[in-house]
């Protein structure tokens, strides 16, 4: 039925549907700062599926083995067409609020204020409201239409200015302080009223971006055929990045300011989440979704040891067990605390695979919270009320308190577990999860030990992990239960499946992307989950391998049946025989 | 191989025993009262239908699953339910049915994870360069992943990776399962390369005819039962043998 409704009327359709979502989430009416001049990020968002919708049916496409087309001129109207659909979806939509009521809808949906309206219709009642509201969407429509017809050395370069003006006009926290920093004044950038761009910085940062990207792509390819690259100048160059990169990771907080230095730190907890979890589920593929016990054994152990009180109803307490240890004395107690309580999971979920370890390690994780808060260990960890009072851990005058400082901490800690899992991917022992993740019993019969090595998996993934849950400690000086909910676990994995399971730079892409710029572009804090959401359903479908998958893994899920197709083939091709191979599988002998 | 020598050999120890070996799985009794002898350089092949309960028995020995009854036993040494990682450092190795390699890893990574319990470095290179003087096919492969090779290709890498263990007994599960005639002739043929080797092959397979021309000696599975055993040759010729073999008795 879908498919035999003209693809421009059905991206519109999608289009249509995707805003009247926006505006009864609240994402269109609540988003109220300014982006540029008075245009807010509600109204920016509101203008992108139609826009979207536009460029996507004007783009290039292969049509029965050719690529074909569109002129800028056929664009325009496609896009018009689109936006009109979109425009009516959304005219419908007012028209069944102001039938019903804006109040009676707004009992269901929240979101829905007369403020949303009025932002929908331009402040015009009636039928006037509905048709701008046409005819805006057929303008963004038409815009999205042109973009998508441009020649490529116009679009990419288009598409980046705008993405980077948008991200700038949300960025001016961070931005302004950095720039201050550097003593450059930026009133001509940034509005004082509305603290968004100003239409004049607008229009210079998209000018000077488009240049930029312009003659970057222009030349490029000409600029690297003229650089004679020897395997000198190789290592040259990628000394020369590798110190750049340094000078950066050590420049950045201070160029960010505190409040943006304690995100990174953030980023740096979900790194090493991240980080311990991919040796877990990338290295040893064991689904593990219960990985908060060891966050949350992490961030435990180290308040005990280092001196935390219990929160009672009478003021503080030291729990029943306290040591005054110093940090960095109880950090190695408390990653062998962690890498038993990894043995301890692991061994009864030894013979459990795919589905069923999944849920087992899910109620682990679950277990994990529920002991830390029970009344039966209150007096160790305080219960429901939890634990305050986590002493910092000076070094000299580096109190990590201060975020900024913080920041260190976590990039040390960070830069040794990379390099541990580095290490371990190329050794012998990676060699042997590698074996076990792709069949188990195989890896068996070649004599590796898998419950040696899931063993080891689970207690060295808990180790790495618990490193985040002892910073979390030390951040925030005080835990409760409500810090350890599923969410985390869910959070790290997603970070590992967006990066790309058993890549290393991908968690790191991943935490910056799922922790980093939520935090960054805290507008959007409320919708944390509907973006997780969409940013992995997205994912899935445009790239399952992951933002910068691990070699391996990418073909293991791509090549699954191809391998098998092409053996099939190749019987019956280049054997000339008749038959085609069986698919494989367990042989009832 | 002569009546003589058969005789002479019957008093020598097997590299791989089986003694009155029963299998259950739950209360279904798969393997009954199961006896086979292996002695050294040795091809001797498991035949049997359906469901007769080959599997099982190369299960059995390599301990994926406990005997309820009898043992096993690896140069005279009661092996009977140890862990198969155990039994590959003592020297029992297998070609999984399929192949089943590690489809994305590199054909020497494979290579290397055959021998992957043994110390001796000096060792596993020269039985490393045997393995692709046998193979040519294979040396030329080493750094393709072993999952884009083609079926006799994947077959000779799997044959490799149990010979980098230098085993005392190779154990092939169905080399010819699903596989088109030509392969199947293409298989035996590296089978018998590798018995050129002068190794001790225990093979289980349906090809009854195809097994029985290469090998010293065979018996026949019948639901879970051996019912019948001897030389290959005799096997080939007797005529019970094939009804058996198609369990039409």
């Amino acid at each position: 039925m879908f498919r035999r409704i003209p693809r421009v009327v059905r991206a519109g359709l999608v289009a249509g549907i995707v805003s009247v979502y926006l505006c009864l989430v609240g994402v269109v009416g609540s988003l109220v700062t300014d982006v540029v001049g008075r245009i807010t990020v509600g109204r920016v968002l509101l203008s992108i599926p139609a826009i979207l919708a536009g460029f996507l049916v004007a783009r290039p496409r292969v049509v029965s083995g050719e690529v074909r087309r569109s002129s800028v001129r056929a664009g325009v109207p496609a896009g018009a067409i689109v936006g009109l659909t979109t425009g009516a979806l959304l005219a419908v939509f007012v028209g069944i609020v102001n039938l019903l009521g804006v109040d009676t809808v707004r009992n269901v949906f929240i979101a829905v204020k007369p403020g949303l309206m009025s932002l929908l219709t331009f402040g015009h009642a009636g039928v006037v409201g509905s048709v701008l509201r046409i005819a805006a969407e057929v303008a963004l429509g038409a815009v999205g239409g042109v973009i998508g017809a441009m020649q490529d050395r116009i679009r990419v370069p288009t598409v980046i200015a705008a993405t980077v003006v948008i991200s700038l006009g949300l960025l001016r926290r961070i931005v302004h302080p950095a720039l201050a920093q550097l003593g450059l004044r930026d009133d001509w950038l940034f509005s004082v009223v509305t603290l968004g761009l100003t239409w004049f910085g607008a229009a210079a940062v998209f000018v000077v971006t488009f240049v930029t990207t312009f003659a970057w792509r222009a030349n490029s390819a000409a600029i690297r055929a003229r650089t004679h690259r020897t395997p000198a100048t190789e290592r040259g160059v990628r000394v020369v990045v590798l110190a750049a990169i340094g000078a950066g990771l050590i420049a950045l907080p201070f160029l960010v300011g505190s409040i943006f230095s304690q995100i990174l730190g953030t980023v740096g907890i979900y790194i090493l989440l991240g980080l311990g979890l991919n040796i877990v589920v990338g290295y040893a593929g064991l689904l593990d979704l219960g990985y908060v016990a060891f966050f949350a054994v992490g961030a435990y152990t180290t308040a005990v040891l280092t001196g935390g009180s219990r929160v009672t109803t009478t003021g503080y307490a030291p729990p029943s067990f306290s040591l005054h240890l110093s940090f960095f004395i109880a950090i190695p107690i408390v990653v062998v605390v962690a890498a038993l309580v990894g043995l301890v999971i692991g061994a009864p979920v030894l013979r459990l695979r795919g589905d069923y370890l999944a849920i087992v390690t899910l109620g682990f994780g679950e277990i994990a919270r529920v002991l830390f808060s029970s009344d039966w260990l209150k007096g160790a960890f305080g219960g429901t009320q939890g634990m305050t009072a986590i002493p910092a851990a000076p070094i000299g005058n580096l109190d990590f308190r201060n975020t900024q400082h913080f920041y260190f901490l976590v990039l040390a800690f960070c830069l040794i577990a990379v390099y541990i899992s580095w290490r371990l991917a190329d050794s012998r022992v990676g060699r042997a999860w590698n074996a076990m993740r792709e069949d188990e019993q195989v890896a068996e019969a070649v004599g590796v030990s898998t419950v040696r090595y899931k063993l080891l998996a689970f207690a060295m993934g808990g180790a790495i992990g618990s490193l985040g849950g002892a910073l979390f400690a030390v951040q925030v000086g005080a835990l409760n239960n409500a810090s350890f909910m599923l969410l985390v676990s869910i959070t790290a994995l997603a970070v590992v499946i967006l990066g790309g399971m058993g890549s290393i730079p991908g968690v790191v892409v991943g935490a910056l992307v799922l922790i980093g710029i939520p935090g960054v572009f805290s507008e959007f804090e409320q919708y944390r989950l509907l973006l997780y959401g969409a940013v992995l359903m997205a994912i899935m479908i445009l790239r399952p391998q992951g933002l910068i998958p691990n070699v391996r893994r990418s073909q293991e899920l791509e090549e699954e049946d191809v391998a098998q197709d092409k053996w099939a083939g190749a019987v019956t091709a280049d054997e000339h025989a008749t038959s085609p191979a069986l698919p494989l599988g367990e042989g009832t002998g | 191989m002569t009546a003589e020598d058969q005789a002479h050999r019957d008093g020598e120890q097997p590299v791989l025993e089986l003694r009155h070996v029963s299998t259950h799985y739950g209360l279904v009794s798969v393997l009954r009262d199961v006896n086979v002898r292996i002695l050294r350089g040795e091809m001797v092949c498991l035949l049997g239908g359906n469901a007769s309960g080959k599997t099982t028995t190369l299960k059995t020995i390599l301990g994926y699953v406990k005997p309820s009854d009898g043992d096993v036993l690896l140069d005279g040494e009661i092996v009977t339910g140890l862990p198969t990682m155990q039994l590959v450092a003592r020297g029992v190795s297998m070609v999984p049915e399929n192949r089943r390699l590690f489809s994305n890893m590199t054909v020497a990574e494979n290579l290397e994870l055959g021998g992957y319990l043994r110390k001796d470095k000096d060792k596993l290179a020269a039985d490393r360069e045997q393995v692709l003087q046998t193979f040519p096919r294979v040396r030329e492969r080493l750094k393709q992943k072993a999952g884009t090779l083609s079926g006799g290709e994947q077959q000779m890498v799997a044959m490799g990776r149990a010979l980098m263990a230098d085993p005392k007994v190779l154990l092939m599960d169905e080399p010819s399962m699903g596989l088109a005639p030509v392969l199947v002739e293409q298989v035996f043929e590296i089978i018998r390369q590798i018995r050129a080797l002068g190794k001790t092959i225990f093979v289980v397979e349906q090809n009854a005819n195809m097994a029985l021309s290469i090998a010293d000696r065979g018996y026949v599975l019948q639901t879970g039962e051996i019912v019948l055993s001897g030389d290959a040759q005799e096997l080939l010729n007797d005529p019970l043998m094939r009804q058996a073999y198609l369990g039409e008795l």
